[in-house]
């Protein structure tokens, strides 16, 4: 007995009878483009020019973080990319890798290799890298604590936890935007291709 | 957006964090050590298949967990002249100095590290949709394996150039930071999510074709009906 199509399947006929690239086409066109945009991000990352710009970048961050501890009450100072408590002498270094940039390509390679108009592409780059900063400066701030506390904690949280969470994170935010881009406007509006 | 559309993302999100915090003590407190011991064994098994491998190669774990890498040094590198000079063989004025295996430690961290990838993708796969599959779990669990077996091996290759100074400055430098970079900062923590992708045709159609889950698709089509009789 033949089964009944989903509403999914339904979606990406009539997407395909628009004119747009089977949907089998567009996943691949994604499963080429994707590790291409990953190691074109990763190596902007790895540049030695680039370094510089990062490392402003980074030293921002551990600025503002500074001066939101401060706002709530609490002792830090920045001083280049480290962190600092005054009181307790404990300080943390942000590295290039823990400012959000390789996450943050990782989002950009899926969203630029995924078939979208460059509009749809361009708001989930931006809610997207937006979220992951807002959250990345959480976990500094939440590692400069657990820091103070237990060194130990520090290593795992750091490590273990945050980089994993941050990957979890980063994969929902992709699935949120491809679901929001697939979903029926009105009724049906399929993907767009670009 | 509407709520049934954010529903999967988010319910998958949730349960995966959950899974994860479950997995990382469970690999932290049960598993570590055994996984660590495998790792050793296999790195050892390959260091033993290099050319002059067999007898000298040996990786030990030391008490602070601290790995400690025996490996045949190879003779190209060995009779170079900047190495004989590191060696100590124009202190001594004795002739070229011969070695044939040469010991480097390594900290615990980048091995521990390599691991991490385990508990993230058993997360993925037990969180997504849809029963969770034993195949899909020891297929993902072996390639990962073998990856942080690769990883191990970079790292190695890290430390012995690092100590003949061959891959601490210029091209070689840069293309061993970059390899290093990737194993422990990257593969631990997107192969993972690589592997699960590759393994669970169910999640990748969710994820990729924005797909609905079944139970969230029956209830979308359910829900016109409701109005309707209202």
């Amino acid at each position: 007995m033949a089964r009944k199509p989903s509403s999914s399947q339904i979606r990406a006929a009539q997407a395909e009878q628009a004119g747009a690239p089977p949907r089998q086409n567009r996943m691949v066109r994604f499963l080429v483009l994707f590790p291409i945009f990953l190691a074109v991000g990763f190596c902007a990352l790895l540049i030695p020019f680039l370094h510089p710009a990062i490392t402003a970048f980074t030293r921002g961050l551990v600025e503002i973080s500074a001066i939101v501890i401060r706002l709530f009450g609490g002792h830090a100072a920045a001083q280049q990319v480290i962190l600092r408590n005054p009181s307790n002498g404990f300080a943390m270094e942000v590295l290039d890798g823990c400012n959000g940039d390789d996450v943050a390509v990782l989002l950009w390679a899926a969203i630029l290799a995924y078939p979208a108009s460059w509009l749809q592409k361009g708001k989930g780059l931006l809610a997207g890298t937006a979220t992951i900063y807002v959250i990345n400066f959480l976990r500094i701030i939440s590692l400069f604590y657990l820091g103070q506390y237990d060194v130990r904690w520090f290593e795992f949280a750091h490590l273990y936890v945050w980089e994993s969470v941050f990957v979890l994170l980063t994969l929902t935010i992709f699935w949120m935007w491809v679901r929001r881009m697939a979903a029926p406007r009105g009724r049906e509006d399929p993907v767009v291709p670009r | 957006m509407s709520d049934h559309q954010l529903s999967d993302p988010l319910r998958f999100l949730l349960r995966a964090l959950v899974l994860l915090a479950l997995m990382l003590a469970l690999w932290w407190l049960v598993l570590l050590n055994p996984l660590l011991a495998g790792l050793r064994l296999s790195a050892e098994l390959t260091l033993r298949l290099l050319p002059g491998g067999s007898s000298v190669s040996h990786v030990t774990i030391g008490p602070d967990r601290n790995w400690t890498f025996q490996v045949p040094a190879p003779a190209a590198v060995v009779n170079q002249e900047r190495t004989q000079q590191l060696l100590g063989a124009a202190a001594a004025g004795s002739g070229r100095i011969k070695i044939r295996s040469m010991k480097v430690e390594g900290t615990a961290r980048y091995p521990i590290l390599f691991t991490v990838s385990l508990p993230l993708f058993w997360a993925i796969l037990l969180a997504a949709p849809g029963r969770p599959r034993l195949w899909r779990m020891a297929c993902g669990t072996a390639v990962l394996a073998a990856v942080a077996l690769l990883s191990i091996a970079v790292y190695a290759v890290r430390l012995v150039g690092g100590y003949f100074q061959l891959t601490t400055e210029g091209f070689p430098g840069f293309l061993m930071d970059s390899a290093m970079y990737l194993a422990a900062g990257v593969v631990p923590y997107l192969g993972p999510v690589l592997v699960a992708l590759s393994l669970d045709g169910e999640l990748r159609g969710l994820i990729l074709a924005g797909e609905a889950a079944p139970a969230a698709a029956s209830a979308i089509s359910a829900a016109p009906r409701r109005r309707i009789r209202r």
